[in-house]
């Protein structure tokens, strides 16, 4: 049989856990925010959360997660719930996503991503709990081969990190992974280049010229090279010409790079294909 | 070669911490279990075939823009190193390091041999202005084992010291203290690639990558150039598209958690392995080098344990219990 008292501690604990963990979902999504309709209603929500856990944690009702964070956790959270009311107050870049970032909001957003990083890491121990044999791991005192050893760890992970952070495509082979990381609207649309062929010879007929064909990568040719054949022929006809001079491709009278725009309307795929007419003379090559 | 105790007990708890992580006394089970795994799957399956790393050659060689390959040429003349010759020479050492380190023959230098060459030819490739990303950590990770004592069992290395003035350093039941960073090293730059990806998006595209027109756009933009026919189902169905981004965000941003919880492994890799999957059925983006590299995830001395253990007479059975508490978290 629970006492009112008690129920009403529990009560508070939930509220505390749900205005904690809320807050930093909350002000993850708002600092990716970039839907106007969305970014209002999510500053509204992360500053109600903030003051919950606030008042939760000025009730001194964070045993439970002092006990599960770390004292000194359940402070910075309040702080930046703190810091978070205060830019919403001072700052409305915090919460509009068409100003430009200040410091402070910022700021608010690297600490946002670290405290994101601590509750998954908190949620999966609550999940999945920790390895019963990790605490059975036999560890020697620092001996001096750990020394080179850090040193070559800590170098690693910094040359990592610098990619990632720069976006330096030379550090070959430590690279960022901003894969496909923009975002597209509609509508949805697609564009793909091919390059024909018309044989100069008997039998006359059309042939696709292939990446292989002409010895280049796949990914430069149909990005690359036939999109500018397409567009400014006249800054790559030369290289083509060779290309096609150094290749078993039959001698041809013209060629025809083919744009072709793939569009999803109401989930029917349709296309659109457009040619331009580039005339070769590869006799003066061969 | 161990400082004092008394050293060891006084010292501060993030360098305690910092040793239990990388450091823990194991054996090198798990650790020649990935040379056993990731040599050949590299030499015979990832490894660039030999007409693609001739391509290049074709290209003005002052396009070359790796920091990598720009100090190389500081000792190699480009004239040396921008013909078939030399990059033929430089495979062909590099493939017989590889043949070698995946039968433990000189390990440490074969591996290196193998990974640093690896690292050189695809490095090549990419000096151009292309640049993929399924080989970059797979070659680092081939370096690392090469700095590692991968060899000290399962290997000819192994049969022969086992036979020398030290066998105890070597097999399967040698410990050592110095098995496990490597691994370790290779999992924390996966979790580090996983979080970039996961975070750019997030970053990037902000909360609109999830809103299904994107997957559809990039499924599409991948479906018209290799034509995969999961990829044209899949944009035909848009709330599974934004599912797919949710998902993928989820599983990227919180891979890294796979390096801290052992427990949390299998999930977190079944969820990678079926994100590549769903990946290369839909986009035919081939991701099998990053799933073959789960492999320093699993607990291959936890495995060994439960298969075999030694005798009285100290030779190896399998299906007996573990008498030895000392044990091993990757």
């Amino acid at each position: 049989m629970t006492t009112p008292a008690q129920r009403w501690a529990r009560t508070v604990r939930i509220a505390q856990g749900v205005g904690g963990v809320g807050f930093i979902l909350a002000r993850l999504l708002l600092s990716v925010c970039n839907i106007p309709a969305l970014c209002g209603p999510l500053a509204g929500v992360s500053s109600l959360l903030a003051v919950v856990y606030i008042v939760t944690y000025l009730g001194r009702a964070t045993e439970r997660l002092t006990s599960a964070v770390g004292r000194g956790a359940t402070h910075l959270l309040a702080l930046t719930c703190v810091l978070h009311l205060a830019a919403s107050v001072l700052d409305p870049a915090s919460s509009n996503p068409s100003l430009e970032r200040t410091g402070l909001v910022y700021v608010l957003d690297l600490v946002t991503w670290v405290w994101v990083l601590c509750v998954g890491l908190a949620a999966a121990r609550w999940l999945w709990g920790q390895s019963p044999t990790a605490a059975a791991t036999r560890t020697e005192p620092v001996a001096p081969r750990h020394l080179s050893r850090s040193a070559l760890i800590a170098a690693v992970l910094a040359l990592q990190v610098w990619a990632l952070a720069t976006g330096a495509p030379h550090l070959w082979p430590f690279m960022d992974y901003r894969l496909y990381s923009a975002s597209h609207g509609t509508p949805v649309r697609a564009v793909h280049h091919r390059l024909y062929g018309l044989t100069a010879q008997e039998p006359i007929t059309f042939i696709e010229i292939t990446s292989e064909a002409l010895g280049m990568s796949w990914f430069v040719y149909h990005t690359q090279f036939i999109p500018q054949l397409f567009d400014t022929p006249w800054l790559v006809v030369d290289e083509l010409q060779r290309k096609l001079a150094d290749s078993d491709v039959p001698p041809l009278r013209l060629v025809l790079p083919e744009r072709k725009t793939f569009d999803l309307d109401g989930g029917r795929l349709g296309t659109f294909g457009e040619h331009r007419v580039v005339p070769v003379d590869e006799t003066r090559l061969r | 070669m161990s400082l004092p105790a008394s050293a060891s007990t006084a010292r501060p708890a993030w360098v305690a911490a910092w040793t239990r992580f990388w450091f823990p006394t194991t054996t090198a089970v798990p650790l020649a279990v990935c040379r056993l795994v990731l040599v050949p799957a590299w030499l015979l399956v990832f490894a660039p075939p030999w007409d693609e790393l001739v391509v290049p050659l074709t290209y003005d060689p002052a396009r070359i823009n790796q920091t990598m390959i720009l100090a190389v040429l500081r000792f190699v003349p480009v004239e040396t190193f921008h013909t078939e010759g030399f990059l033929w020479g430089v495979y062909l050492v590099t493939t017989a390091g590889g043949v070698l380190a995946t039968v433990g023959l000189f390990t440490r230098t074969s591996l290196l041999t193998f990974g640093l060459g690896h690292c050189l030819l695809v490095g090549h490739v990419y000096s151009y202005g292309e640049l993929h990303h399924p080989e970059a950590l797979f070659c680092v990770a081939l370096v690392l084992l090469g700095l590692s004592p991968s060899g000290r069992c399962y290997s000819i290395d192994a049969w022969l010291g086992r036979r020398s003035k030290h066998p105890d350093r070597w097999g399967p039941d040698a410990q050592m203290d110095t098995a496990t960073w490597a691994l370790r090293l290779v999992q924390c730059l996966l979790g580090l690639a996983y979080f970039s990806s996961g975070s750019a998006k997030l970053w990037d595209g902000g909360l609109a990558w999830m809103n299904g027109a994107t997957m559809q756009t990039i499924v599409l933009t991948d479906y018209v150039r290799f034509g995969m026919p999961a990829g044209l189902w899949l944009i035909q169905h848009f709330w599974l598209c934004v599912a797919a981004a949710a998902t993928t965000i989820v599983v990227e941003t919180f891979f890294f958690v796979a390096v801290f919880l052992p427990a949390s492994r299998k999930y977190v890799l079944a969820s990678g392995v079926g994100m590549h999957m769903g990946i290369y059925v839909t986009m035919a983006a081939p991701f099998f080098t990053w799933m073959t590299m789960y492999v320093v995830f699993l607990d291959f001395e936890m495995l060994r344990r439960r298969l075999v253990r030694p005798n009285r007479d100290g030779v190896v059975h399998r299906g007996q219990p573990i008498t030895d508490p000392a044990t091993i978290v990757l």
